[in-house]
């Protein structure tokens, strides 16, 4: 170690400049998530129809893929049961608009659907990360937890439908002056994307604050972390916590725009497609999760018609491979691309 | 008192059967310290080589050593193209049999269909113990199971194989200075789980219905087998684990539905791990 | 004026080893102790207890007159005893100045202060050049100062450093000397040293603690101990220092 090495280079403004922070939201990283937005903003003066009926479906899918993208690309935990919350949810807001009725039962259904996620995934949560247990053990609790809720929802079909699985109507959303049904697509439409936009923005918001830089110091080395001073156990349980919600009532806004629920919703093979999607988008990036997800979901509808059984096997392959020799998934090695280019040159 | 009889019919040939499934798990997880999520498509496969087999006319138990050995090969391909590439990263490795288990899945879609399919009982009939009985396939592949156990166990306990392997469990470094040739020993350790994978697909083929997901509640249920067992124990951990699995599970679906019995032992089994992580018969 | 820190009989014993058995220590603010001995002498168990990792059989650890015994490592932490370990640990993919901004985080800074607070203590382990490099890319002699960095970065009012010189060429250990100097006259930080390299222990010029199979044999400044013939016994046939 050069013992006289530390001086402060020449010339170079320690603190950040206006040009800096503007540099900074100028990324390319915010340049696709507006280019993306706005794109989705527009769909509907363009395509009718079809494409407006059904991507709201897949922007929520997107934000199943975000809640992803917290616990794994930034927390370093792989959830195998992010389904589990998105079907509970759904079946929350169904059973309540069902069994309650009436004009608030919407805003019910929704807030029943976000307590049960957080209270579920904090109290598993809690129950494992304070024991500290490995993280083979948290994929098999989530795997036996998506396991289980598709199993539940098979048998207890007096409050699922079962099998069979359950209808749920557009709902209306009073609020207090005005009354926003969604029974239209195009209300339905905007509705979601504003959902989605604002779970984004809000993830966004987690990664660059304290909370989120430190969960991702847990993920980097959870033993230095805890040693600083920070309860790790707590901070994975928040983390579990906020996925668990968001993906909750993302499913309960899928209920309604769906207009029904299954089983499958919450099983491992749904489960298993949101970690697909996020391997494949890029688990580092908010954006390459979201773009995974919805991406992938609009491939799947248009190549399922054509080659169904090759598009899953290529997925297949593709998550193999992202997962063994592109960490970054597509959008997070593009991201990333200029600067290997730099570093390598430099 | 038959009642009794019955039940403890029940749960004896549940954890054979359990046992049975989760062994290859068991040894890969055991040695290698990765856990084989592909174990469950493995499965599947040798259900599906056996069906195919005994369409075409060859008798059953031929059926299943093909398929014991087309499971194998399928296993030892993987490990060699991609798996080998991060044993020093374990959780990779989880997320990448994942991969496997879909991409498996997907290809017996492909080439069978998603459609049902069903092996014939090939030993029908029942036997009657004391006053209870239980179907005859069922008492065969306990047998069976049995059998398999007490190989593994003389072959990890009474050979020079399995001194190596017991070495390199409980203490890589050492084994590997000692010349214990890592490499070549994961890759047989890893064909020979996928290939008694293979081996109980087949042979539970016929008691359940043959599809492309059949895998993955088996893995679920083995994958809790063997880490309530404990870790690195690989015939008493299995056992052991797939008795309190299996046994739990029939003795709850006595006082309900099977769905809610199988709910039960999987929260009953994440409370007992979360005290004790390494299982029954692990060490750290 | 109470001390900083009073270790008072503490014992740990694993599966019939008993690695510590009544250890005594007390420390003052401002000030270093260095803790010596010969391998499997129980500094690393002795340590451990301190920062929380292992539950002491017996005894007690009063921190700021708190006893602090068995608590878990992050509220140990918190209260301002963190540790550097003897293995490297920070967070290699982050750069350094993402390595030294997550300590900051914990002391409760306002957002606008946070930046301010790393680049001073960059400043002070000489990091300053460094604050975009990924921490994986430094040699490892920045490293070991980045962990120091990173524990003075938390407010630490007592570093439990364990054997901070290792793999150091003599040059760095020098400096590492020194800076812990700089750290004690400038923050008032107090340290606790682990160390095999003798002739560190003298250039810090501090008490040292002296274990042996788990006990305190011998308590002082190091002239006095160098004399000490229990000591001298003991470490016959260990470095030639």
């Amino acid at each position: 170690m050069d013992t006289e090495v530390g001086t402060r280079p020449d010339g170079q403004e320690a603190r950040p400049t206006r040009a800096g922070r503007l540099r900074a939201l100028l990324s390319a990283e915010n340049v696709i998530a507006v280019v993306l937005f706005v794109a989705l903003f527009y769909v509907p003066y363009f395509l009718v129809g079809f494409p407006v009926y059904v991507l709201p479906q897949y922007m929520l899918f997107g934000v199943l893929a975000l809640t992803l993208c917290l616990l794994w690309g930034f927390g370093g935990m792989v959830s195998f049961g992010q389904a589990a919350f998105f079907a509970i949810g759904a079946y929350a807001l169904g059973v309540t608009l069902r069994d309650v009725g009436g004009p608030t039962a919407p805003w019910l259904g929704l807030l029943l659907a976000l307590g049960l996620g957080v209270v579920l995934a904090a109290v598993i949560g809690w129950f494992l990360f304070s024991a500290d247990v490995r993280d083979s053990y948290f994929v098999l609790v989530t795997l036996a937890l998506s396991t289980i809720t598709q199993v539940l929802a098979n048998s207890e079909s007096q409050l699922t439908g079962g099998f069979n699985g359950m209808f749920v109507e557009r709902v209306t959303l009073p609020f207090g002056v005005v009354d926003v049904s969604l029974a239209g697509d195009l209300a339905a439409y905007y509705v979601i994307f504003a959902f989605t936009l604002l779970c984004y923005l809000l993830f966004r918001y987690i990664q660059w604050s304290a909370f989120g830089r430190v969960l991702v110091s847990i993920r980097e080395n959870e033993d230095r972390s805890r040693a600083l001073g920070y309860n790790t156990a707590l901070y994975k349980t928040v983390a579990f916590a906020v996925s668990g919600g968001v993906a909750a009532v993302a499913g309960a806004l899928y209920a309604t725009d769906a207009g029904f629920v299954s089983p499958t919703l919450g099983g491992v093979l749904f489960s298993t497609s949101v970690v697909v999607w996020v391997a494949i988008g890029g688990r580092h990036y908010f954006i390459g999760a979201l773009i995974g997800g919805i991406g992938i979901s609009i491939l799947s509808q248009t190549l399922n018609a054509r080659i169904p059984e090759y598009w899953q096997l290529l997925l297949g392959l593709l998550f193999v491979v992202a997962v063994g020799f592109f960490r970054r998934g597509i959008v997070g090695t593009i991201l990333e691309l200029p600067g290997r280019m730099r570093s390598r040159r430099g | 008192m038959d009642r009794v009889l019955s039940v403890l019919l029940d749960v004896v040939t549940s954890t054979l059967v359990l046992a049975l499934v989760s062994l290859g798990l068991a040894v890969v997880f055991g040695l290698v310290r990765v856990i084989n999520m592909g174990h469950g498509a493995m499965l599947a496969l040798g259900a599906y080589v056996a069906w195919t087999c005994v369409n075409r006319g060859i008798p059953f138990p031929v059926a299943v050593l093909v398929a014991t050995v087309a499971v194998g090969i399928v296993g030892l391909v993987f490990e060699v193209l991609v798996i080998r590439h991060f044993y020093e990263q374990p959780f990779e490795t989880l997320l990448i049999s994942w991969g496997f288990y879909l991409v498996v899945t997907e290809l017996i879609k492909l080439v069978w269909g998603t459609d049902l399919r069903s092996l014939p009982n090939p030993l029908p009939g029942t036997l009657s113990v004391g006053g209870a009985g239980i179907g005859n396939y069922v008492a065969v592949i306990s047998l069976i199971s049995a059998a398999l156990l007490t190989a593994t166990a003389l072959v990890l306990y009474r050979t020079d194989l399995g001194v190596k392997v017991r070495a390199m469990i409980q203490n890589r470094d050492m084994a590997l200075m000692l010349g214990v040739n890592a490499p070549r020993m994961y890759r047989s350790v890893f064909a020979v789980g996928a290939a008694l994978a293979g081996l109980a697909g087949a042979l539970i083929a016929p008691m359940f219905s043959i599809e492309p997901d059949m895998g993955t509640l088996w893995l679920v249920r083995s994958f809790f087998a063997v880490i309530v067992g404990g870790l690195g124990a690989i015939v008493g951990g299995t056992l052991v684990g797939s008795g309190l699995i299996g046994g739990a599970t029939v003795v709850f679906a006595l006082f309900s539905k099977q769905v809610f019995a199988q709910t039960v032992v999987f929260a009953l089994a994440v409370i007992a791990l979360r005290f004790r992580p390494v299982g029954i018969l692990g060490r750290r | 004026m109470a001390e900083l820190l009073e270790v008072q009989g503490l014992s740990k014993s694993f599966g019939g080893v008993q690695a510590n058995e009544d250890v005594h220590l007390s420390l003052a603010e401002a000030s270093v102790r260095c803790v010596v001995g010969p391998n499997g002498a129980g500094k690393s168990t002795f340590v451990s207890m301190l920062s929380g990792h292992t539950v002491p059989d017996a005894g007690s650890i009063r921190f700021r007159d708190r006893d602090i015994a068995g608590w878990p490592a992050h509220k140990v932490a918190k209260a301002g005893m963190v540790r550097k370990f003897q293995r490297p640990s920070f967070y290699p993919d982050l750069t350094v100045a993402q390595n030294l901004e997550i300590p900051v985080l914990a002391t409760g800074r306002r957002r606008g202060r946070v930046g301010e607070a790393v680049r001073d203590v960059a400043e002070q382990v000489r990091l300053t050049d460094a604050l975009d490099v990924r921490a994986a890319h430094l040699p490892h002699g920045r490293t070991q100062w980045l962990e120091m960095g990173m524990l003075v970065a938390r407010d630490a009012e007592l570093m439990l450093l364990d054997e901070p010189t290792a793999g150091m060429t003599p040059e760095e250990t020098s400096a590492t000397s020194r800076l812990i100097e700089t750290l004690v006259r400038e923050r008032g930080i107090s340290a606790i040293v682990i160390e095999h390299d003798m002739s560190f222990v003298r250039s810090l010029d501090s008490e040292v603690t002296v274990l042996h199979l788990g006990r305190v044999i011998a308590e002082g400044p190091m002239s006095v101990i160098e004399r000490d013939e229990q000591v001298r016994a003991v470490y016959l046939g260990q470095e030639v220092t």
